[in-house]
């Protein structure tokens, strides 16, 4: 497989410590994949809020509140994804 | 400008003094103080507005223990009166001190503190209100097969406090300190800006704002599209700051008060 040794040439070629910054910054972009789970979650929460908001419109506060709390909740696994992606990024845990 | 870290500031022995534990002890003083200047000169009937504004706020916050947990677990509403005003008062630290404060909970140190703090009341009140066999066969309800899952369900609840509450202040000092990044050392900015504030002030001491009831509607709207654009770094950089500081630190003062409120009424 010529097109593989060509790419392993050139990639033994470059300065080590470039290839763990390409690696973590593709890692980062990768990580935050993840916000994908929370606009799916928020939105079907909000679209909820507002359906009850709809039904009762006199309870629109309570209603608030409580979406936001499950918005929030929901939130976490994103962060969660964020957190790996600026500790890839600021820290760079890998190598120098 | 660079993103703000965490850095060691002095040592005393083998403890090290970082930033974060500088600016804890100044919001430390900061709550201390408040609470010392809204209890002084109590009476039994209210006298004095500072007496109506501590009892507003002793009355709200044992309203919101008692509603969340059950009635007779009011006893709790100090600890999180006092958590919720920390928590909320380090996440508005960084725009209320004018950039001069890092705020403490974009350090997984305070977070973590807080979170194990919770942990050990959960662990706690668990073992002193149900048993401690109670707490172990809590373990391997319903089958014993499910016991590894269990505990790391129950290290789960710190990590995922601590982290919700980091992630988003600290994801949110990042994102306007690349905001402000923009208006680092840029000389179109600060044209723009000189120009709007020297336009505005132009308009209100010549008293050309009379003028603004005269127009016709249609000039009304090109008016105010151009004092939008003129004011456009402005507006940009209190938008981030509120939703970023204001809006999300808030609530995420009252969610970890929440989840601790909740995790701890349901192990009790």
């Amino acid at each position: 497989m010529t097109i593989f040794n060509t790419i392993m040439n050139w990639l033994l070629q470059i300065d080590p410590e470039a290839i763990v910054y390409m690696g973590s910054a593709i890692g980062a972009g990768i990580a935050l994949i993840a916000g994908i789970g929370p606009g799916i979650g928020q939105g079907y929460a909000a679209g909820k809020g507002a359906e009850a908001v709809g039904k009762r419109p006199d309870i629109q506060g309570e209603v608030m509140k409580t979406m936001l709390l499950g918005a929030a909740v929901a939130e976490t696994t994103g962060i969660y994804g964020l957190v790996v992606a600026l500790i890839l990024m600021f820290v760079h845990p890998f190598g120098v | 400008m660079e993103i703000s870290s965490v850095k060691v500031l002095f040592q005393i022995g083998p403890v090290m003094i970082t930033n974060t534990m500088l600016y804890t002890w100044i919001i430390m003083a900061i709550i201390l103080i408040a609470c010392v200047l809204l209890a002084r000169k109590l009476t039994l009937v209210p006298e004095s507005k500072s007496q109506v504004v501590a009892e507003m706020l002793v009355g709200t916050m044992r309203n919101f223990v008692s509603s969340s947990m059950s009635p007779e677990k009011v006893g709790f509403a100090p600890y999180f009166a006092a958590l919720i005003s920390f928590i909320a008062l380090s996440n508005l630290s960084g725009f209320l001190f004018l950039g001069f404060v890092r705020p403490p909970t974009a350090d997984w140190a305070t977070t973590l503190g807080l979170a194990l703090i919770t942990f050990f009341m959960i662990e706690g009140f668990g073992i002193k209100s149900n048993g401690i066999k109670n707490w172990l066969k809590g373990f391997v309800d319903p089958t014993p097969v499910i016991l590894p899952i269990n505990i790391i369900g129950e290290f789960a609840t710190p990590v995922s406090l601590s982290f919700r509450l980091f992630g988003n202040i600290l994801g949110g000092m990042i994102i306007t300190t690349l905001v402000y990044q923009l208006y680092v050392n840029n000389v179109a900015v600060v044209c723009w800006t000189l120009a709007a504030g020297l336009i505005l002030t132009a308009l209100i001491y010549t008293k050309k704002t009379s003028a603004l009831k005269k127009m016709s509607k249609g000039t009304k709207k090109i008016v105010i599209f151009v004092a939008v654009i003129l004011m456009f770094p402005a507006l940009a950089a209190s938008g981030v700051h509120f939703y970023f500081d204001l809006f999300a630190g808030l609530l995420q003062a009252f969610i970890f008060t929440m989840l601790s409120m909740i995790f701890v009424n349901n192990a009790m």
